[in-house]
């Protein structure tokens, strides 16, 4: 065959190597018809978005009130447990208000701290990211920065591996939500899952209430990019109005409604994204996120929640008010 | 009506907006997932309508003049083509021998289908690197042989832009071919 020096021969190359025969009449009869009931169906559906979080706390005003009982709190901890120095270990409170206080699995009084273990994926993007203007919320490129060691309590594993995984659009662009937990970090195609535009979030349920020492997720690594309104929160039911924490934020004009986050956004790698979570208790992780650099959607290749399950263990009422979390409904304040 | 007015119109309901934006871009879509799927009739169908259903219910959050129609639906087929090869690796791992799929039928000579299978593989290789609009121009023009004005009127563009498009189009696919043809002398 020729080169396709002239565009008849061009043409032709195409039209013999790329074209297709006609689909069926019937298929696209068929389709044409369920692509319209689908645009009814998805016209129906809105204003009852999945999507639409609730806000119940998101002014300043609010924030100030909320950082008020916390410090009034600490200072009536303080005065009832001594110095805050020699607070004893945290026991935090079961749901059920005290019954049974919840405790990580064989966690004894003084817990050997040890490097977190999470097996990174083949680093993809080398270079220096183009077309991202350096901006005071956003973390400098560094491309050879290597994590340092995070220390978390001996014992702790990924908990969300292989949990279920819901999201605000149950029906991904691309892949399945299940790849977000399933272990796989590879940056190609074909191991991310991409979501709609706009503000879009996924949850996994651990299972059971966690202690969770450390978020690891990886958007996308395929190339440098920014996802914008990044929110981590963890909370005690799946609809995420019991005691929602938000242990990383980095919205920081609010845009996403859920609070001015004082995180700086960040260039994805290979090396993911840890987050400190700090011990917060939690069965349910949900992670927010509105678009990146480069397009208006939403990916994700692999979440990792590291932590220990908790078991419920006889204790006094006491043991109860030895929390210094307070138990809070609000949203978009974080008390870590 | 430009690909943004088809999606301001199927943001409003506009059934008859969306019957055109399918009938404009099924050929470009099937033709991928069918060059993509080595000619499987059954897996291109399913790649097709999954891609399709997926646009109509993101189509509520797309922006108008944001990027390129047809870029984006063959993005989400390219990502439905891998969906369905993944599927099918772990069908096959079960699945007992004679459900396996079979080969496209409509060849005689095993030689011949080979050859035939080679050269559409490498053609939709190079189509698969070209810029989004550079590809659907070139198909556009060379194989649903339509007009520069009617190309021009779909992407919005100008005559002029679009005969821009497609000599360059057409200088990277001529470069990619003689390499890919040198490659297999």
């Amino acid at each position: 065959m020729g080169a396709g020096d002239n565009d008849e021969e061009l043409g032709r190359i195409l039209r013999t190597g790329y074209d297709a025969p006609p689909p069926r009449a019937e298929f696209v009869a068929d389709l044409g018809g369920r692509l319209k009931e689908e645009l009814r169906a998805t016209r129906a559906s809105e204003g009852r978005s999945p999507a639409q979080p609730r806000a119940f706390l998101k002014s300043w005003q609010w924030a100030t009130a909320a950082a008020a009982v916390l410090i009034i709190g600490i200072g009536v901890a303080s005065v009832v447990m001594g110095p805050l120095g020699t607070v004893p270990p945290v026991r935090p409170v079961a749901p059920d208000g005290g019954l049974g206080a919840l405790q990580p699995e064989g966690t004894p009084a003084e817990e050997m701290k040890v490097p977190l273990e999470s097996k990174l994926p083949r680093k993809l993007f080398i270079g220096t990211p183009k077309n991202i203007a350096p901006s005071p919320y956003l973390e400098k490129w560094s491309e050879n920065k290597v994590r340092p060691p995070f220390l978390v309590p001996e014992g702790t594993v990924n908990l969300a591996l292989g949990k279920p995984v819901t999201a605000s659009d149950a029906e991904p662009i691309i892949g399945e939500l299940k790849m977000i937990s399933d272990g796989d970090k590879a940056g190609e195609d074909g191991s991310f899952v991409e979501l709609g535009p706009g503000k879009q979030w996924v949850q996994i349920d651990l299972g059971q209430t966690s202690t969770i020492y450390a978020i690891l997720m990886w958007h996308f690594h395929g190339e440098a990019r920014v996802y914008h309104d990044v929110i981590v929160q963890v909370a005690d039911d799946p609809d995420f109005i019991e005691n929602v924490r938000t242990v990383f934020n980095n919205d920081y004009d609010n845009s996403s409604g859920l609070g001015i986050g004082k995180d700086l956004e960040y260039f994805e790698d290979y090396q993911g994204k840890l987050i400190d979570a700090k011990g917060v208790i939690g069965r349910y992780v949900r992670l927010y996120s509105k678009g990146n650099t480069s397009n208006d959607q939403n990916h994700y290749i692999e979440v990792e929640v590291h932590g220990k399950s908790v078991v419920a263990a006889p204790t006094s009422k006491q043991d109860t008010l030895h929390s210094p979390l307070p138990r809070s409904t609000s949203q978009g304040i974080s008390f870590l | 009506m430009t690909d943004a007015e088809l999606i301001l119109a199927i943001q409003a309901g506009d059934e008859t907006a969306l019957e055109s934006l399918y009938k404009r871009y099924l050929p470009a879509v099937w033709r991928y997932a069918y060059a993509h799927l080595a000619g499987n009739v059954n897996a291109a169908e399913d790649v097709v309508s999954e891609t399709f259903l997926a646009a109509v219910r993101q189509v509520a959050g797309l922006v108008p003049d944001a990027g390129s129609l047809g870029g984006w639906l063959i993005g989400i087929a390219r990502h439905k083509v891998m969906d369905y090869r993944r599927r099918s690796v772990r069908m096959t791992v079960v699945a007992e021998p004679e459900n396996a799929p079979s080969a496209p039928a409509d060849r005689t000579d095993p030689g011949e289908a080979l050859e035939a299978g080679e050269t559409r593989a490498c053609i939709a290789s190079i189509m698969e690197h070209l810029d989004h609009e550079e590809r659907l121009a070139l198909e556009w023009k060379h194989v649903d042989g339509l007009a520069v004005r009617e190309i021009a009127h779909r992407l919005g563009r100008t005559e002029k832009a679009v005969e821009a498009i497609l000599y360059r189009a057409r200088s990277s696919f001529r470069a990619a071919y003689e390499r890919a043809q040198r490659a297999e002398r």
